[in-house]
Parts: structure tokens; sequence; C-alpha cells
């Protein structure tokens, strides 16, 4: 009897705390690193590509990093779960408790009767007591595990799990402007930016043949579009505008000027003169032999301006703003 | 004898129905925010600069200002005349008796390698004697933004008046909770939006004399959500959500205050059990991931 009260003792030290495995697939030779505060590394993906995870139950892990080879980045990446139930360990805990419920019933009934001189009374409390010890092991390791979180919680981790890095930015597409700009650009006539030209030779309102439509589409859209936009080089944010207006004056039914306002100055140095074409879901305005140059407002008045030989100094820079049509 | 039995098997259902459970995991939604100033963070503080102040967040939402005081001489924090003005537009003073508010995380925010504790701030900040640094203006990029933060290791002064010693720092007596911040974040979704357009703004005024009270100065700051991006998780699939905001904001680890939230019933149920709330530690619950501090200085 006392072996089996030392083997269940045993039992349920080593069976109270459990851990929760499932595979994590990486690029290869990235580490997985655990977010605890001791960021301890949980595995290396070699030539496969997975690592096998194994975090404690009493745990919610939400999320790892994981840390490409040669990169200094840790990114953190979320952890899939799914419901589970634990049901064979609750089955074994309830079985546990009841078992030594009986047992303990048993024992004490047992041990009345006998006294009462029934040699059947020392029996049934016998069994009993043997009731007791089973009830212990199945149960107390049982009930061990469900007060962890997983249990308590009824989750797992799903076994398999695909990460995928997604490609990051080293820095910040939309910086803001530092107090210095900001503070130079409020002062009057003091502007940073020369004015700008679009493409290497201005368009000017005199150019370019007319091809005539019935619906007059200039008049549509003619306008002032306000919203935000910014001035890239090379893909990098030069400037953010906060509020950048767009205003668009009809020449005839298929052609407008186009004017960028900043800081209450214009942008270009003259403004630019679009086509207007009809499409399913708007208008998109372009300048000839210009591809790179295109608006495209919606029919709920949405402005989308994308000018990507904007020069200035004689660089060459995009610009980007997206606007709204102000009610007249 | 078989009523006995029936007595004892009614006992052992009795006990086979009792093994109750707190519920089933729920994560609805994995939270991705961006906090900034209305400026760029400053690459460099310059050599003349008097005050610089070290805003620190949590993932409940709540700001604790660090004052460090650049100059060589005693620096005073007037606490009556410093506040925070909340989104909603209402200002509440670090100094005013009824207002009770501690916080209540640990503006810990998990990074694990780098610590940054006071003297990492002092570091960053290039204060505490590195006058060299100082005289060449201190860069404090990105790697020294990265870090953990342990509130208990500030003294916090409830004075109206509270004096800093010359190149010293205190932190300011409350840690306010600001609203539509950390885990009680809004679920609109945008990115990068400017501060012109931002709905979710706040400012800190630190109301400072650098002449011992001969005159006084005050450093604002105005701060915003300029990120926010929810994605629902109803299905357990967090690691999609991940990957969907680095879809919608490439540049998501370099933003220099950010967090990544994963709003769940076990932190929930933890807290309201909880019975005392500066207490709360989520040891074993990696459910945030919080990475920056915000600098401003005059």
């Amino acid at each position: 009897m006392k072996l089996i009260i030392i083997l269940c003792a045993a039992l349920a030290m080593v069976s109270c705390t459990t851990t929760e495995k499932f595979t994590l697939n990486v690029p290869r030779n990235a580490t997985v690193i655990c977010p605890s505060p001791q960021n301890k590394v949980l595995g290396v993906a070699h030539n496969s590509g997975n690592v096998v995870i194994e975090c404690p139950s009493e745990w919610y892990l939400g999320y790892v990093y994981v840390q490409q080879e040669g990169s200094d980045t840790k990114i953190p990446m979320g952890i899939d779960f799914e419901r589970c139930n634990h049901t064979g360990t609750k089955i074994a805990r309830g079985a546990g408790y009841a078992l030594t419920g009986i047992g303990t019933g048993a024992v004490i009934i047992g041990t009345v009767v006998g006294a009462l001189g029934t040699e059947t009374g020392w029996v049934i409390a016998g069994g009993g007591l043997a009731l007791d010890a089973i009830g212990l092991g199945v149960g107390w390791p049982a009930d061990g595990r469900i007060s962890q979180t997983a249990y308590d919680y009824n989750f797992k981790y799903s076994k398999y799990q695909n990460i995928d890095i997604p490609t990051l930015s080293p820095t910040l597409l939309h910086p803001n402007p530092s107090r210095e700009d900001k503070g130079k650009k409020e002062e009057p006539k003091q502007t940073l930016r020369k004015k700008a030209t679009s493409g290497k030779n201005s368009e000017s309102a005199t150019a370019s043949k007319v091809s005539k439509s019935r619906t007059d589409y200039g008049k549509r859209i003619e306008g002032v579009y306000e919203g935000s936009g910014s001035l890239k080089l090379n893909g990098r944010s030069e400037e953010i505008y906060d509020e950048i207006i767009v205003k668009i004056k009809r020449i005839d039914k298929n052609h407008v000027l186009v004017s960028v306002i900043e800081g209450e100055e214009e942008y270009f140095d003259a403004p630019l003169r679009y086509t207007i074409k009809n499409t399913s879901k708007g208008y998109k305005l372009t300048i000839e032999k210009m591809p790179n140059s295109t608006i495209s407002i919606s029919k709920k008045g949405e402005l989308k301006f994308e000018h990507k030989d904007v020069y200035i100094e004689d660089r060459k820079y995009a610009l980007l703003i997206s606007a709204q049509k102000q009610k007249d | 004898m078989n009523q006995l039995i029936n007595l004892l098997c009614a006992g052992a259902s009795l006990l086979l129905v009792s093994c109750g459970t707190s519920g089933n995991l729920s994560v609805p939604r994995v939270i991705y925010q961006s906090i900034r100033t209305e400026y760029a963070q400053p690459a460099v503080i310059p050599e003349n600069a008097q005050i610089a102040v070290t805003y620190l967040f949590n993932e409940r939402g709540e700001m604790q200002p660090i004052v460090n005081n650049l100059t060589g001489d005693v620096m005073i924090i007037d606490q009556t005349k410093s506040f925070v003005i909340m989104p909603d537009g209402s200002s509440i003073s670090y100094y005013d008796p009824t207002v009770i508010s501690e916080a209540t995380g640990n503006f810990n925010s998990q990074t694990g390698s780098e610590t940054l504790n006071l003297g990492a701030i002092t570091d960053a900040l290039g204060v505490n004697g590195r006058i060299g640094s100082l005289a060449r203006g201190v860069n404090i990029g990105s790697s020294t933004t990265n870090g953990t933060f342990y509130s208990k290791t500030v003294t916090r002064t409830d004075q109206p008046m509270v004096t800093i010693g010359p190149k010293g720092m205190i932190a300011m007596s409350k840690a306010f909770r600001v609203a539509g911040v950390g885990i009680n974040a809004h679920d609109n979704n945008y990115v990068d939006i400017p501060f012109s357009k931002a709905s979710n703004r706040f400012s800190c005024c630190i109301y400072y004399s650098a002449d011992e009270g001969a005159t006084y100065q005050k450093l604002v700051t105005n701060f915003y959500v300029s990120s926010n991006i929810s994605k629902n998780t109803a299905d357990g699939r967090i690691g999609r959500a991940f990957t969907s905001i680095y879809k919608e904001k490439p540049d998501a680890l370099v933003e220099n205050l950010f967090m990544f939230l994963i709003p769940n019933n076990i932190s929930t149920n933890e807290s309201e059990s909880s019975w005392d709330n500066s207490l709360i530690q989520h040891s074993n619950i990696y459910d945030n991931y919080l990475k920056g501090i915000l600098i401003d200085f005059q």
C-alpha cells in the first residue's frame, strides 16, 4: 500500500507542470526567440526550416520573435492557437476525485462497521484505501494540469505553423517633418524648395491637340481638392505635406489646367495641362507624352495625383497627393 | 448496503461534474498602434538644450514623462501648471490632490535584450557628465529607443514644485491613461496619418524654470496615434493578423514608439481578480509587445 502511495505521489510531482509542443516553419537559419525577459532562444531553423517549440502549459504565448540570419531585427510574429477541451485530462481529474471520494467514504464506513465487530467492515475500509490511492494517482496529476493556462482556457497551439516573414522597410516611409523644417516653412516667403517643374520641359496651357466629346468632363471635375501628400526621392519621403490643394480649372470639355498649392504657394512653375478620359471608375487625367504623370478622380470626388517626373533643382522627384473634392 | 452504494455514487457524480474551467481562450483581434509626436523625433539634442522629456507608455495607454535637467543648475518643475490634455480636450494637472492616478502597468516593453532603465535614458540623452558627447550633439537614433523600462526604479514626487538637481531627472508624479491608446485602442484602421488629420491627439505641458524660479518656460509636446491597425482573429490565427499588419505597414518596426497588442480574456480575468492593480504581473502571458520611447526637448 505504501508503495502505491509513494508511486502516486511521485507521479503527481512529475506531472503537474506540462509543456505545449508545436512546430514553426521559418526561413532557413532563422532563430526563434521567446519574448520572456530572458529572451531565451527557442530554436534555430536549420535545413528543414522547422523549429520545434516547447513552452510551459502555464503560458499563453501570443507571439515569438523571429530573427533572420545576418539581421539584428527581432520580428514579432503571432502564434496560432486552436480550441482544445483537454477532455482526457478532465475525465481523469473527475474520475480521480470520484474514486477518492468513494474510497474515503468506504474507509469511514468500513472503519465504523469494523469497530462494531463485523469483519467485513475492515475489508471495506481496506478497499476504500486502495481506491483512495488510485484516485489520487489519477486525479492529482490531472488536477495540476487543469489549473495551467492552456488547460484552464481550453486551447493548444496549432501543431504546425508556417511563418512567412514579410518584407519590412528599414526606414520610416512617411516621417513627420522636423520641428526646424516646419518652423522654416511657416515663415512667410521662405520656401525651402524651389518651384518644381513638370518633366524636363514644362508643359504649359498652350500645348497639345484637342479631341472632342459630347460630355463636358472638364466641368464635371473642375474644382478644389484638399488633402495630403508627399514628395519622394528614390522611394523615400523627402517632404510630407499635411495640407495640400489641387485646383482644377476647365479649359474645355476634355482638358483642364491643374495647379498644386502647398503652403499658399504654387508648387509648379506653371499649371499642368491634362487631358481627361472617362473610365468606368471615374476620370483619368494624363499629360501628353508623360505617362508617369496621372490623376485619377473617382465619381465620389476622391483624387489621386501621381507625378513621377517632378524636377526640383535638377533632381527628379515623385509627387503623390491624395485629396477630396471640396464643395463649391 | 445498497443505500450506502447509492450515496457514494451520488457523491462521485457530483465530483465528476465539478470540473469547471475559466472558459475558452478568446482573442478577438490583434492591434498595431504607433504613437508619434507632431514633429519628427530629434536625431540630436542640441548643446544648448535645457530640458529633455522622455515619454514612456505602457500597454494600458498610460503615459509617464521623465524630465531630464540638462543644465548645470537646479531646475524647478511646477507640477500645478504642468498638465496633460486628453484626446477629449479635458486637461489634468500633474499636481491635483483630488486626482488619484497610479500606473498599473510596468512600462515593460518586453523587448528583453536591452533594458532601458534610468541609466540608459541618461546615456541616451548624453547627460550625467558626458559633456563631450553633449558638446558634439548626442545621437539618439533607433538603437537607444529600444528597451524595457521599469517605473519602479524612478522616484515620483507628488508635490506642487519639484526640484531637479543639475543633470538629474525625475518622473512626473502621475501616469495618466490616454483614451484610445494601448489595449483600449479604437477599431478604426488608418496608417501614417499626419498630425493635422489625426482624431486621437493629446498633449503634455511641462512648466519649468531653469533659473531657480525667476522665470518659467513651458515645453509642450503634442502626440497622436499615427497608425492604428486592428485585425480580427476570431479563429485563433494570430500569425495571419501579424502578417497582414506588416503588409499594410512595412515600416511597422521602425516607428519610434509602437505596440502590438493581443487582447484576450486571460489577462482580463487576471486583472479583474487582482486585489491590487498596481501589482499586476503578466509573467506567463506574452500578449503585448511595446517598443520605444518618445523624446522632446527645449
